[in-house]
């Protein structure tokens, strides 16, 4: 038995060692590729990454500080509204806009340094449908989705740089969460902490539908094969009322604000003419103000003489802070005052 | 004693690199636990949306992960002195190349030689076996030989070896099994519990580094003996199968049995193959089977996949023949056994539903989101189980396990409908043996009874 164990023999158990301790490194490739190709994956190394290094606010360069002061807005009356969608990896396979949660702790940085103030969608329907004052250089940090990323990395910063923000919720999303969408155990408590305004996004219309034209177009804002105005209008309206319902039921307040999915609110994206009345008629049955992100080019702050159904966001992209600046110092300012506003009331 | 053997079980070395090694595999599969706890809102959330396909999810979670916590508790008996008088039986089926090996090496066991009798079984082999032990027996008198005179199954060999034996203790050999030095002291031990009826050795693949398909049975073999059988002993001593390679049976539990065993029918057709599993069974019903760790013995495992294939239906059938009459009466034994051994018995079952659900469902359905957390949730209990594997044996093969796992999810697991479908045919798949049940026809049975206080001399070179 000693002899037969030859030479060879003894190169091969040493070469399957050497391989077997070789594969030990290799086999931790299918988690990687999941946690960094897939969506849910990527939220699954965010979670572990907001624990592990949980993120902080930076200090400002002092160039940073000086274009800030030098770029600092001065308007009243008026707010800047910013559609954020998630915060965590850089890449996103949904095609969504993604900051680092560097680069949004940047823009919260910047825009304190700036002297803006942030307020919430409700407060701006505050402002805007019952006349309440705005602080002045406001600005509302939305967040459309109620990913759970998102409200992961952006509490923590909004809580360090005693700021508030807005999550409009998929509120069929968020009673099937998964790792992708927060749930309604960490949308209360997000709530409860006071820095979070939770409102609408719809219930179960965060989706595109075939129509009969073989078009892809959102739910919202399509009719379905061989659906009746009627009908179209009936499934918007028990939608937009279970959306309501399940957020007064979990946050316990009702929501005053609406963002449209994929910024369609039936101008285009249709294949009606009179979905874009109905569509304004069964939101302004729940809500004051709405939003949605059209026309990127030029983004004016809002103020109650816009459509309140209608509001304009920037979509907010990796930028640098002072590139966040620049964009808010184009805005085009429209001429309305305060004073206007609070006599609409 | 053979020397590979010596160098196998001599992984108690605590040298740094491997405790270094032994660390970073604990901390790997720590990771894996952690990813699967953080993963663990995904399937909470498809609770909702696919109840049958995420509570299969979590029980098998929960089942594996409990498996493996209890294996750590598990600690083989101790050998207090006890022996019994023992009779070795190895029934022999054409295996004219190892039985000598198989023979040398229970031979070769240390237990007190008054008290150990070999008996070798010819079952009508037409290969030059006979001749083998023939050879054997010759060169050492104390080896008992039986030839039947003609092939009449493996059943009817181990129960003319228990009809012939003499010892308290029966332990079988399978003719392509060999049995460490210690081996025979260590299975007697538990039966010093007056409880335990049966017991079942730790089995290995022999010709382990032969190919990847004897690697991955190598990898299959350690967890299922130390992992299933470790917990099923430790609970109460409820093990479910006596592997035949290695397996002891006390001599008043199985007399009783003999008959009704030897001639076990089930549904109309003679039961020929799984005797381990329905001896167990019967033994299972009155007392205790527990697993022994430090009985080790080797076996030869098939080395192409077809014939692992064929193994594997077989098993398979035995299982599904056995489990009709373990679900009667497992409900009296340890509860948590009970648990685990009627979840194991419905797993199977659902499993291949549960596959073709989620990857085609998935598929279909465009959720690719949910086919890769399947893929990844898979892959990740199937590195825990290679990893378990690689802690304890530092030999480079562990990563066949999840070839192992991988045939297991796309092969096997549908195997429990075939074996369902073909029950009736009773055929061995892998030999070419008979089917049919016959009474033993004593007339033509040679019998070469050991003459005891012989000088047991050294054999041939065994074959590796």
């Amino acid at each position: 038995m000693i002899m037969s164990e030859s030479l060879d023999e003894r190169k091969r158990r040493t070469r399957q060692l050497i391989v077997g301790i070789l594969a030990l490194p290799l086999s931790v490739l299918p988690f990687v590729g999941y946690l960094s190709l897939t969506p849910e994956g990527r939220s699954v190394r965010d979670q572990v990454r907001v624990v592990l290094a949980p993120p902080e606010l930076p200090r400002l360069s002092r160039g940073q500080v000086l274009a800030a002061a030098r770029r600092a807005p001065r308007y009243k009356g008026a707010v800047m509204l910013l559609a954020y969608h998630g915060v965590g990896s850089t890449s996103d396979a949904e095609g969504g806009f993604v900051v680092s949660p560097a680069r949004f702790a940047e823009h919260l940085a910047i825009l304190r340094a700036a002297g803006m103030h942030t307020v919430t969608a409700r407060q701006v329907a505050d402002a805007f449908g019952n006349g309440a004052a705005l602080p002045p250089n406001a600005v509302m940090i939305s967040f459309d989705d109620g990913r759970s990323d998102a409200m992961m990395f952006a509490d923590p910063l909004l809580d360090q740089a005693g700021m508030v923000a807005t999550m409009f919720v998929i509120t069929d999303a968020a009673s099937e969460p998964g790792v992708y969408y927060a749930g309604w155990d960490d949308i209360e408590a997000y709530a409860h902490s006071g820095r979070w305004d939770i409102e609408a996004h719809t219930a179960a219309l965060h989706r595109e539908q075939r129509t009969e034209g073989g078009q892809m177009l959102p739910a919202l804002t399509s009719l379905t094969h061989g659906e009746s105005l009627g009908s179209y209008r009936d499934r918007i309206r028990r939608d937009l009322a279970r959306a309501s319902t399940a957020i007064e039921a979990h946050v316990g307040v009702p929501a005053v604000a609406f963002a449209y999915p994929f910024g369609a609110y039936g101008k285009d994206r249709s294949n009606n003419l009179a979905v874009r009345r109905i569509v304004r008629e069964e939101v302004s049955r729940r809500y004051l103000v709405a939003f949605h992100q059209d026309e990127q080019a030029t983004i004016p702050l809002a103020t109650c003489a816009d459509v309140p159904l209608e509001l304009r966001r920037l979509e907010v992209q990796s930028w640098s802070g002072v590139e966040l600046l620049e964009r808010i110092e184009r805005a085009p300012q429209q001429r309305a005052s305060a004073e206007r506003c609070a006599g609409a009331h | 004693m053979p020397a590979s053997m010596d160098r196998l079980y001599s992984d108690r070395s605590t040298s740094l690199l491997r405790t270094l090694y032994r660390v970073l595999i604990v901390c790997y599969g720590i990771a894996i636990m952690g990813f699967v706890w953080l993963t663990k809102d995904l399937t909470f959330s498809t609770l909702a949306k696919d109840p049958v396909f995420a509570a299969y999810s979590i029980s098998v979670v929960i089942y594996v992960l409990g498996r493996f916590v209890l294996a750590l508790f598990y600690r083989p008996a101790p050998d207090v002195g006890h022996r019994p008088s023992l009779s070795v039986i190895i029934p022999a089926f054409n295996e004219e190349e190892g039985i000598l090996g198989t023979i040398q090496s229970c031979l070769d066991a240390d237990y007190p030689s008054e008290l150990v009798e070999i008996i070798a079984v010819n079952d009508g082999s037409t290969d030059g076996t006979w001749k083998k032990i023939q050879h054997a027996k010759v060169l050492s008198p104390r080896l008992h030989a039986i030839d039947m005179g003609k092939n009449y199954g493996k059943r009817t060999a181990m129960a003319e070896g228990i009809r012939r034996a003499r010892g308290e203790i029966l332990c079988f050999v399978d003719s392509d099994s060999y049995v460490s030095f210690d081996a025979l002291k260590a299975i007697v031990a538990p039966f010093a519990d007056a409880r335990v009826g049966a017991v079942v050795g730790h089995a290995e693949v022999r010709n382990r580094m032969f190919n990847w398909v004897t690697k991955m049975q190598q990898v299959r073999y350690y967890a299922a003996f130390r992992i299933i059988k470790g917990t099923e002993s430790l609970l109460s001593g409820t093990v479910t199968c006596a592997s035949g390679c290695c397996a002891a049976y006390r001599t008043s539990l199985v007399q009783p049995l003999l008959k009704a065993w030897e001639f076990q029918t089930f549904l109309g057709r003679p039961a020929t193959f799984g005797d381990d599993r329905a001896l167990t069974n019967r033994i299972l019903a009155q007392g205790r089977v527990v697993y022994q760790s430090t009985a080790r013995a080797e076996t030869n495992a098939p080395t192409t996949l077809g014939v692992f294939f064929r193994q594997q239906l077989r098993w398979k059938k035995s299982w599904l023949r056995e489990s009709t009459y373990v679900v009667r009466y497992f409900w009296r034994k340890n509860p948590v056994a009970a648990v685990f051994t009627y979840a194991s018995i419905v797993f199977p079952l659902f499993a291949p539903w549960v596959v073709l659900h989620a990857v085609l469902g998935r598929l279909v359905g465009g959720n690719p989101g949910g086919l890769w957390f399947y893929l990844v949730g898979t892959y990740a209990m199937a590195m825990l189980y290679s990893l378990y594997y690689a802690f304890r044996r530092v030999d480079g093969l562990w990563y066949h396990g999840m070839t192992f796992v991988g045939l297991y999810m796309s092969v096997l697991v549908f195997q429990t409908y075939w074996g369902i479908a073909t029950m009736r045919d009773t055929r061995w798949g892998t030999r070419a043996s008979t089917v049919e049940h016959a009474a033993l026809d004593q007339d033509n049975v040679t019998s070469l009874p050991s003459s005891p206080g012989a000088p047991v001399p050294e054999l041939v070179e065994a074959p590796t």
